[in-house]
């Protein structure tokens, strides 16, 4: 037997298997669940980048999903006083808030209709791959969340009429998501008028939760609505 | 013998052995998927049947082109090197029978007058309402899929027929071990992840969240083909002749 002949498969093997664990641990959506899912390890802003563009190059419902959770408004609201922002810097990056609304908008493009965002299905994205498709709470929530990222980013106007809208459109089951806007926006706002805007919305959203929620016994401040939320049958 | 006569009856064995189980199966196939429309009352019929089929039809080649081929080839002077490259000739087979597992269904849908619904189309995620380029893919990733089973047949028979005993149980011991702790863990512990699952299904998925990546899936497929022809090449080059079978 030539030994020179045993080059060419082992030399195919070699590269096959290297590869195949490139394949594994760096471009599928595996790696970056356990690299970006774990908030506080140390380090975790340089998967961020590498997150965005592998987004890019193929956006799938994992990536958006953890993109969103990163650049999610909750981040600013929160970060101060609980100390659970995702970047392991103090800072937050500057067009941290035009990411926000960039992937707060895809995420909710994306409960709307899958394939605008994606450009194909997924096996079972109806249960395991992605909870969002199909579920109307999660429809307006994911709305109300790009809403709240439009407000913080400075887009007031726009983000008070999408809310205005909504409550006026939307059905009274699903008020309850809007604490998150009231909570996260008047936490921030330091403007008289603007917070007795937020409180004027919480009130009517409130009013519209009564009709189908008797246990609701407050009519203002976010606060004693939250203590008094009894999730109902769907959601529990 | 040179190679291309190598080749040539490569191709004689693999056509004659597997002519009658892919006559069997076609005409199976078409039966099933009869009853399947009848028993089902639907307006279309899927194309899984045939394409499982083929996979049986592509594993059993495999299976009998080491046996057909090594011994007689390397009796009538071919070089080693030319038994395996010979056998890789013969991989083209698989996209003939992905192409006759699509005329088949596609045949069985203008007979029973239903819309056609292909088993990969749904596995790959394509478009069904977009078919031209969903059948060029799934029309490659078949064929990618039918050559790594047949190689896969292929490498099984050479390694549990000819390589030492010993070899063969120590694999075993590790594979079956491997899985044992990995389920006791799993059981007891509740703490770790099924690893081999999930590596299996990021290597061909693409993803463990239930997504089918396509690319991903044609590379991960060429990956284990090129891996199993290589073991096989190996094996081949380091086998001895068995003595105790005697040759037509």
């Amino acid at each position: 037997m030539k030994k020179k002949s045993l080059i060419l498969p082992i030399s195919v093997i070699v590269i096959s298997v290297v590869f195949s664990s490139l394949m594994i641990f760096f471009t599928t959506d595996y790696a970056f669940s356990k690299s970006v899912s774990n908030k506080k390890i140390s380090g975790d802003i340089r998967y961020v980048p590498l997150l965005e563009k592998a987004y890019e190059i193929d956006p799938s419902c994992t990536k958006l999903e953890h993109l969103k959770r990163i650049y999610g408004f909750q981040q600013i609201c929160h970060a101060a006083e609980e100390n659970m922002f995702y970047f392991d810097s103090d800072e937050i990056p500057d067009d941290f808030m035009e990411k926000s609304v960039k992937y707060s908008k895809l995420y909710y493009e994306y409960t709307v209709n899958p394939e605008s965002v994606l450009k194909r299905k997924t096996l079972n994205s109806n249960s395991y791959a992605f909870p969002a498709l199909g579920n109307d709470f999660e429809k307006n929530a994911a709305f109300v969340q790009y809403a709240t990222s439009l407000y913080l980013s400075g887009q007031r106007e726009e983000a008070k009429r999408m809310i205005e809208d909504w409550i006026e459109k939307t059905d009274n089951e699903y008020m309850g998501v809007l604490y998150e806007f009231v909570l996260s926006v008047h936490r921030v706002e330091k403007d008289r008028e603007w917070q007795n805007w937020i409180v004027d919305i919480e009130e009517r959203a409130t009013q519209k939760a009564k009709e189908i929620n008797v246990n609701i016994q407050t009519d203002n401040t976010y606060l004693t609505y939250i203590e008094s939320y009894v999730p109902f049958e769907w959601q529990k | 013998m040179n190679f291309i006569n190598s080749v040539k009856y490569r191709y004689s064995r693999a056509l004659k052995v597997t002519g009658i189980i892919y006559a069997a199966t076609v005409l199976l196939s078409g039966i099933m998927i009869w009853v399947n429309a009848i028993y089902n009352n639907k307006n279309f019929c899927e194309s899984g049947i045939p394409f499982l089929t083929m996979l049986i039809v592509a594993f059993t080649c495999g299976i009998l082109s080491f046996d057909s081929g090594f011994d007689f080839l390397l009796q009538n002077s071919v070089s080693r090197d030319g038994i395996h490259f010979s056998f890789i000739a013969t991989l083209p087979v698989c996209a003939f029978l992905a192409v006759s597992e699509r005329l088949i269904s596609f045949a069985a849908s203008k007979v029973l007058k239903a819309k056609l619904l292909s088993f990969m189309c749904i596995f790959i995620n394509c478009n069904i309402n977009d078919p031209e380029i969903c059948i060029l893919r799934e029309i490659i990733l078949q064929t990618l899929f039918l050559m790594a089973v047949m190689c896969m047949g292929y490498f099984l028979v050479t390694f549990f027929k000819r390589v030492k005993i010993t070899y063969i149980i120590l694999t075993v011991l590790l594979l079956v071990s491997g899985i044992a702790v990995e389920s006791l863990l799993y059981r007891n512990a509740r703490m770790v992840y099924p690893v081999y699952f999930i590596t299996l299904n990021a290597f061909f998925a693409g993803a463990t969240s239930g997504e089918v990546i396509i690319n991903h899936l044609f590379f991960a497929l060429a990956a284990v083909i090129g891996i199993l022809l290589s073991l096989t090449h190996i094996m081949t080059l380091t086998l001895n002749v068995n003595t105790r079978r005697k040759i037509k």
